[in-house]
């Protein structure tokens, strides 16, 4: 297959690619390989692309030595727990924590609770004002209790 | 207790609070690669070593306070190992790679290999010793750690295109520096991948 001529632009581009990142183009930026990936491959960029791979070759050949067993030894038996140093920023964040809340939102909620509770039961007991006492009086005398009062039956009985 | 499935920073941060298995882990996943940085930039074990001690002594130190601050934990990790090496270099004279050479030798059945072995790391070590340090250590980031140009960039607090100049100089003077013995070492590898493939 006939190659497409390379123009100057894209040629120092690979070219450039070739000389910081070596001839493997999956260590090459993303958006170069994208761009050049195929351009990479073209004659006219052998002889950088062989001085490239020559250079890598010589580079993936020299191994450091192992880490020593002894070494990790050391670093991990100087381990000491660090000192705490606690920022402004921290003791606000500290200060807020949801957790902090727990148990003054609950000794807030049970006040609320006695709160309503109370105000529940004042609503509920009578209010003894002179009216109140003054029907409280005949309704004792004639008998009839507010308690047993049905209104249901009361109108049956008007309509027999 | 594992944690292979715990991401750097959630370590350090149980590091910091006092968790000893969880330093453990960050050891263990990230000494050799610190290690192997700081063996390419110092050319020496000892020298090596120390720097990698010393960067997971700033580590354990700092864990308590850690923030990403927008940065990777490796990021900043192969940042203090690079100021560590800096530091070393500019104290003391670069240790000659020669004493890494004979480690490679450790193949008594097939010492002219060996040899070839440990002449060739030498020569590469050399080499590389002999860049100027910022090229040393772009090369070294994006070449040996693998990383990509953004994250070398980051660690050396530079942009990509400065980044892409000291490693285009670096491979530069590596390979004006190896040009003499590239055909010598070259045929060499080339006659150690045909004998892999035969």
């Amino acid at each position: 297959m006939k190659q497409m001529p390379i123009s100057t632009d894209q040629f120092d581009a690979v070219k450039r690619c070739f000389d910081a990142y070596g001839a493997d183009i999956t260590r090459w930026p993303t958006d170069a390989r994208e761009q050049y990936g195929s351009t990479a491959r073209s004659d006219e960029l052998a002889d950088t692309r062989h001085d490239a791979e020559a250079l890598d070759g010589l580079l993936g050949a020299a191994t450091p030595p192992p880490v020593s067993a002894e070494l990790k030894n050391r670093i991990i038996a100087q381990y000491r727990r660090p000192p705490a140093v606690m920022t402004i920023s921290d003791l606000l964040a500290d200060l807020f924590t949801p957790r902090r809340f727990v148990p003054a939102g609950a000794f807030a909620g049970i006040g609320a609770l006695g709160l309503v509770a109370g105000v529940f039961s004042v609503n509920a007991s009578f209010a003894m004002t002179p009216e109140v006492e003054a029907y409280a009086y005949v309704y004792a005398d004639s008998g009839i209790s507010l308690d047993t009062f049905d209104e249901e039956e009361a109108v049956q009985w008007d309509e027999d | 207790m594992g944690y292979d499935n715990d991401t750097d920073e959630a370590l350090v941060r149980r590091a910091g609070r006092g968790d000893r298995s969880a330093a453990t882990a960050l050891v263990e996943r990230h000494t050799d690669k610190i290690y192997a940085c700081c063996f390419r930039i110092l050319g020496g074990k000892p020298a090596a070593e120390d720097a990698a001690q010393e960067t997971f002594l700033r580590l354990w130190k700092h864990a308590g306070n850690w923030r990403p601050k927008g940065a990777k934990f490796e990021t900043w990790l192969y940042r203090i190992a690079m100021n560590i090496c800096f530091d070393y270099l500019r104290k003391t004279k670069r240790e000659a790679p020669a004493e890494a050479a004979p480690e490679m030798i450790d193949s008594a059945d097939q010492p002219d290999q060996a040899l070839f072995l440990g002449q060739r790391r030498f020569a590469i070590d050399e080499a590389l010793g002999k860049l100027p340090e910022r090229q040393r250590f772009a090369i070294t980031l994006c070449h040996f750690q693998e990383m990509t140009n953004i994250e070398a960039a980051e660690v050396m607090e530079i942009s990509v295109d400065a980044l892409e100049s000291l490693l285009a100089r670096g491979r530069r003077g590596l390979r004006a520096q190896l040009a003499p013995m590239r055909d010598n070492l070259m045929g060499k590898m080339s006659n150690e991948t045909n004998a892999h493939i035969n």
